[in-house]
């Protein structure tokens, strides 16, 4: 091999003598010394940003009702509304008196922080100031002053109604004088979320600041740790490698080394080397290493001060940042294997690079039509949320459109039509009865929960072909439908939690209820009950409150508020229908609470039986839960998987990271309990796996009685789901359901506790199989354990793959035949991403309010396709090397 | 012509060897014979001379013999071994025409590089560079970038990478082209104590005085053949291929045959007429030097058809009373013979 080194080492040598290469080391040190001095300063969350506001309408109802109701004077909404400035209280006056005014965020925002610093300025002052103006009860109300001097709006006795952290109530037990400045500000915005309850998204308590040689970033950007390092590993790193590394370097690299080639083949040195006793093609392949070896140094220098930089300034120490040096290779190895080919076929280093540009040009017309047709033609199929009604299998699309399968005839009929990137939001459907499916379309409600126009249940019939009918107005903001039984549906919205019932539905579409539907008396009591509502609704506040009540997301006409009053929903919050039984599991604001119907009737009142408080993680994504009369399994990002028993909610055990991850990977995005023990687990890597919750071998202690909830809502305040509690249970994969690339699962036991039932899974963008699914009742056993193996049959039944548009069909043969044939050099980037991120996915989003978006990097084929352009190119070079006389 | 057959010391040998470039047109139309079935040897010891002009095909030649280009027919060895086989060519030392080393070099890492690339040890390649640079008058020099080089000391670099090896063979492509007198004599000498050391060496050059100064064998080649093989002692032969003809050189000394004659022509005839020669068989090489009123000296080339007309001449001098001066057989110069086998429609085989 000495030769190929030799070779290998001159290649390099020669390209290391090029002005052109020491002239990309000066750039590359150049741009390293100018990001050197970027760093991150990390305090406190004390100020708010118009991106914390999670529900900016309900904000503005809450403010304006502290405005113009006199009962909220003295409480904590009407104190901030006293002390905002004049022109801001004035707009607010008249958003309680029902004119439609818009209120940027920022601006509401701002009048915020200044709160902020008013009460930590007040606070940090009091110490030279008379105790009793501390007491801000005596603030002047006139507009004036209020506006010159916003002071004094907290009041200990107003805060006492609100629903404060455990963060705050440590605070505000802390004396003053131990406070800092920050935590004095951390305290006022702590009060201010306090009184404004489910408007603002949970934010982590310390945020990190970019700083320049010492000086702040003057912008608004302002994450906490966690969301830095997900931005700095998933999008700047990535982008860094797109472009300074693939696009700069890479072409640099083409610049430098396309002569090589040609030179090699003037008549001096090739007559020479070819005299030489060594092979052609070893000859050939050497040089194109000794290429890559060159482009290898200048990478390696720019990662690996990028690496210091985020490690030593940054705080970032990801040794998987280092992936990108390889990957930049690989990317350069592609161009310069078609630079290769040209210079061997013309000996000019300029058609060489032409080549190179030409092939560039190639990847980037491939890769925007892949992605243009992946967003207009594919995305709006994509089946994101599924449900059945009798026999007929409804889904929602990821172009907010409805559509129901016509299995005879393998298609999807369309009920609301899908639209490439639609603004629009169309919930889940859910199933009302066998003739009956409701869903609700939100107009601009993509990214606004809000949306705009009115909100309409729609309700599609069997009897009317499906079309679909508006039906009740749904609360504002309304974000999924649950029936949780047979007679009533849950709303889930930002801010509450509001039944209504299967008749009320029915009536407003012109259908009488069937007799089997309910009794008289029944229906009757929930008329009544929904009668007394409304009149505690109309009662309690007057009319002209009541609109702000609905624009907060209160009740409506017809929908009923069923959440307990010591229960606050804090944004992100999801809910779990707990199987085969009437009650819900509440996660809001890391807090895990049961709720269940007082009586027999759901649509009744709802009381909280059981709470935990979760620990605060640093991980915030999205939760995913799912309940089972027995355990209630919660997952959230990237930490365990955590079990809780489903009547206490108390953490009884985890199923690691690590070990979960080598077994089922992906982020979890969606969890259906499907008996007692199993749940599916559907993750973002496209696979759903049957897990069961099975006894911890490692840890064997019996489980403790249940204590009663007050006892235990005090452990788990004090405990939280820690983790050095007893684990006395644990999760195993039973099985993975056999298809890839899985949108959608909807889970359909055939009876109510029925240890058997259909799984539908959507998959391969809209593609439905279904399996038939028994699980034994040793399986169910609460002492099944691992070496229990088998009692889960799962049969597949039909698969049904849709006849698709002449556009799908381009897209499979055609943009999928252009990509097969390309390497995929632009889909490194994911690869990128995927590396240094340590996951091969990227979850978006996700929540009640709709399907989380998952960008799934794939890691194995750009690199197949570019390992393999790169072996053909070579091939194709070292043969023509090879039969060629020079 | 005559076909030499490889004996078992046969460094190099070709065989009706061809090459034909194509000319990339279906009907082959533009196609180029370089080769027209070469043959020749070179044996140990050789310093094998390829005299040819341009086109000849000796480069094609050296390209097929090094593996650079594949024949078309025919067969070449080197060594016994198939021509191009990486076996033959660690064997073998080669000059390229103009070679040309990367300008990030130095005498000293180049000769590293292609030491390497020849499969030598470090150590090796120390010890023979050391050799080497001082065996081509490089020592000293060696750390300087070659990009500094003059033509003289690139060529003599190529000869020491060339020798890094110790090769059984070295290929010397146009060792001298383009190199002022004093770099050609300082690469001459290079070859000739290569020479004298007892390595067999083919070379190919323009240049005929070269050849004619270092080579112990040639073999002249003209469009795709070779005319001419052999001894380079040998190649100064007869002025015609019958071996029975002869030129001989004779200056001789006679009484004025017709003393009235006037003209030189008259004097020419009446001479010839006294040697018995066809007038086209002569040529003078001198005007006749008159010794005094009766008597010339004369001096001539003349062709004679066999041996016994040569006797018949100078008996006829003698009978003319003439006196005979000197009498030598007549033998061509290298480039006298090139010129001739070149414009000779004929292949010729010397040896």
């Amino acid at each position: 091999m000495r030769p190929y080194f030799a070779i290998i080492s001159d290649s390099f040598h020669s390209a290391l003598a090029s002005r052109v290469l020491w002239a990309a080391f000066l750039a590359i040190w150049v741009l390293l010394a100018s990001l050197a001095p970027i760093g991150i300063k990390e305090d406190y969350t004390t100020s708010f940003r118009w991106f914390d506001v999670y529900n900016g309408t309900r904000m503005k109802a809450l403010l304006a009702q502290g405005i113009v109701d006199p009962k909220s004077q003295d409480k904590a909404i009407g104190r901030i509304a006293k002390a905002m400035p004049t022109e801001m209280q004035r707009q607010l006056r008249r958003v309680g008196e029902g004119d439609e005014v818009r209120i940027r965020l920022s601006l509401l925002t701002d009048a915020l922080n200044d709160l902020v610093e008013s009460d930590a300025t007040r606070e940090s002052d009091a110490y030279e100031t008379p105790a009793d103006e501390l007491d801000g009860n005596d603030s002047p109300s006139d507009d004036s002053q209020a506006d010159d001097a916003p002071e004094g709006w907290y009041d200990a006795e107003a805060w006492k109604d609100t629903v404060r952290l455990r963060e705050l109530r440590s605070l505000d037990d802390t004396p003053d004088e131990e406070l800092t400045d920050s935590l004095l500000r951390r305290r006022a915005r702590l009060r201010l979320e306090a009184a404004l309850p489910g408007v603002f998204e949970s934010r982590s308590s310390r945020s990190v600041l970019l700083t320049y040689a010492g000086l702040e970033f003057p912008t608004d950007f302002q994450i906490d740790r966690v969301q830095f390092e997900t931005l700095f590993n998933q999008f700047v790193i990535p982008i860094l490698v797109n472009w300074l590394l693939g696009l700069v370097l890479v072409f640099l690299g083409v610049l430098v080394t396309a002569s090589i080639v040609p030179d090699m083949l003037q008549t001096g040195s090739l007559h020479l080397l070819l005299s030489k006793p060594i092979s052609r093609s070893a000859l050939l392949v050497s040089k194109f290493i000794g290429g890559c070896a060159f482009v290898l140094l200048c990478v390696t220098q720019l990662v690996l001060g990028l690496y210091l930089i985020a490690a030593l300034r940054l705080g970032v120490w990801n040794t998987r940042i280092l992936w990108c040096i390889p990957v930049a290779v690989v990317i350069f190895a592609v161009f310069y294997s078609v630079s290769v080919l040209a210079g061997l076929k013309w000996r000019s280093a300029i058609i060489s690079i032409a080549a190179a540009g030409a092939l560039a040009a190639v990847c980037m017309v491939v890769g925007i039509i892949g992605g243009v047709v992946d967003a207009r033609v594919v995305a709006p199929d994509r089946i994101v949320g599924m449900t059945r009604a009798g026999d007929d299998l409804f889904a929602v699309t990821g172009g907010s459109g409805l559509v129901r399968l016509d299995a005879p005839a393998k298609a999807w009929e369309s009920l609301i039509d899908s639209e490439a990137g639609s603004n629009d939001r169309v919930l889940r459907p859910a199933t009302l009865d066998t003739d009956h499916v409701m869903t609700a379309r939100i107009r601009n409600g993509r990214f606004n929960p809000f949306g705009s126009g009115s909100l309409d249940l729609i309700v599609l019939s069997r009897d009317d072909d499906w079309t679909p009918q508006p039906s009740l107005r749904l609360p504002t903001a309304t974000e999924r439908l649950i029936p949780v039984d047979d007679n009533t549906v849950v709303a889930i919205n930002t801010a509450d939690l509001l039944t209504t019932n299967r008749n009320a539905i029915l009536e407003a579409i012109g259908e009488e209820a069937s007799e089997d539907d309910g009794d008289e008396t029944s229906e009757n009591e929930n008329s009544d009950e929904t009668t007394k509502t409304r009149a505690r609704v109309d009662n309690s506040v007057g009319a002209w409150l009541k609109a702000l009540v609905t624009m907060q997301g209160g009740a409506t006409e017809s929908f009923v508020s069923i959440l307990p009053s010591d229960v606050v929903l804090s944004p992100p919050t999801r809910v779990s229908k707990i199987l085969d039984e009437s009650g819900l599991v509440l996660l809001t604001g890391d807090r895990m609470q049961r709720l269940e119907p007082t009586g027999a009737d759901a649509s009744g009142t709802w009381e909280m039986t059981a709470r935990v408080n979760l620990k605060r993680e640093s991980d915030r994504a999205s939760h995913v839960i799912a309940a089972s009369p027995r355990w209630v399994v919660v997952a959230r990002g990237d930490l365990p998987l955590k079990i809780y028993d489903a009547t206490t909610l108390r953490f009884v055990g985890q199923w690691d990271h690590d070990e979960r991850r080598s077994i089922v990977s992906g982020t979890p995005l969606e969890m259906v309990a499907i008996s007692d023990q199993c749940f599916l687990l559907r993750t973002s890597s496209g696979h759903c796996d049957m897990i069961e919750v099975i006894k911890n071998e490692n840890e064997p202690v019996l489980l403790e009685t249940p204590r009663d909830s007050d006892a235990a809502f005090e452990s788990e305040e004090t405990n939280a789901d820690n983790t050095e509690s007893k684990r006395l249970m644990t999760i195993r994969r039973i099985s993975r359901i056999p298809v890839d690339e899985i949108e959608s699962v909807y889970w359909q036991p055939d009876t109510q506790g029925s240890n058997e039932g259909q799984l539908f899974v959507a998959h391969d963008v809209d593609r439905v199989t279904s399996y038939s699914i028994a699980i034994s009742d040793a399986r169910l056993s609460e002492l099944s354990n691992a070496s229990d193996s088998g009692s889960a049959k799962l049969s597949q039944l039909s698969t049904v793959t849709p006849t698709g548009s002449v556009w799908r069909w381009i897209d499979r043969y055609v943009v999928g035949g252009l990509e097969l044939f390309t390497p995929q050099v632009l889909q490194l980037g994911d690869t990128t991403a995927a590396m240094v991120s340590g996951n091969d996915s990227l979850v978006i989003g996700g929540g009640e309010s709709g399907a989380a978006e998952v960008v799934r990097y794939r890691i194995a084929w750009p690199l197949l396709s570019c390992g393999i352009f790169i072996a053909f190119m070579l091939a194709v070079s070292c043969l023509y090397f090879s039969r060629s006389d020079y | 012509m005559s076909r030499p057959e490889a004996s078992n010391s046969s460094i190099i040998s070709v065989d009706a060897l061809e090459k034909t470039y194509r000319g990339g047109s279906i009907l082959r139309r533009g196609d180029v014979h370089a080769l027209r079935g070469v043959s020749l040897s070179a044996e140990r010891g050789q310093v094998f001379g390829l005299l040819g002009p341009n086109g000849a095909g000796k480069t094609t030649l050296i390209k097929i013999l090094l593996g650079v280009i594949r024949s078309t027919g025919g067969r070449a060895s080197l060594f016994g071994l198939p021509a191009g086989s990486a076996e033959a060519r660690s064997r073998v030392g080669y000059l390229p025409e103009s070679l040309r080393v990367d300008r990030h070099h130095t005498a000293r890492s180049a000769l590293r590089y292609y030491g390497k690339l020849s499969r030598l040890d470090s150590d090796t390649i120390s010890r023979r560079s050391d050799e080497l640079l001082s065996v081509v008058g490089l020592e000293g020099r060696d750390r300087e970038s070659v990009k500094r080089f003059s033509k003289g000391m690139l060529q003599r670099l190529g000869l020491a990478q060339a020798l890094m090896h110790d090769p059984d063979l070295l290929i010397l492509d146009e060792p001298t082209d383009g190199l002022d007198p004093v770099g050609r004599s300082e690469v001459r000498r290079v070859i000739e104590r290569l020479r004298d050391a007892g390595k067999t060496i083919f070379l190919n050059s323009h240049i005929l005085h070269e050849v004619e100064l270092v080579c112990s064998h040639l073999a002249i080649m003209a469009g795709g053949n070779v005319l001419a093989t052999g001894p380079i002692a040998e190649m100064g032969g007869p002025s015609k291929t019958d071996s029975e003809a002869v030129t001989i050189e004779i200056e001789f000394e006679l009484a004025h045959s017709d003393p009235t004659a006037t003209s030189n022509a008259d004097v020419e005839s009446g001479v010839l007429a006294s040697v018995g020669a066809g007038a086209g068989t002569v040529e003078w090489i001198t005007d006749p030097i008159d010794l005094d009123s009766n008597r010339s000296r004369y001096r001539c080339r003349v062709l004679c058809s066999e041996r016994a007309a040569v006797d018949a001449i100078v008996d006829r001098i003698r009978a003319a009373d003439g006196s005979l001066i000197r009498l030598v057989p007549h033998r061509q110069t290298l480039e006298e013979t090139f010129m001739r086998l070149v414009e000779s429609p004929n292949p010729v085989a010397v040896a």
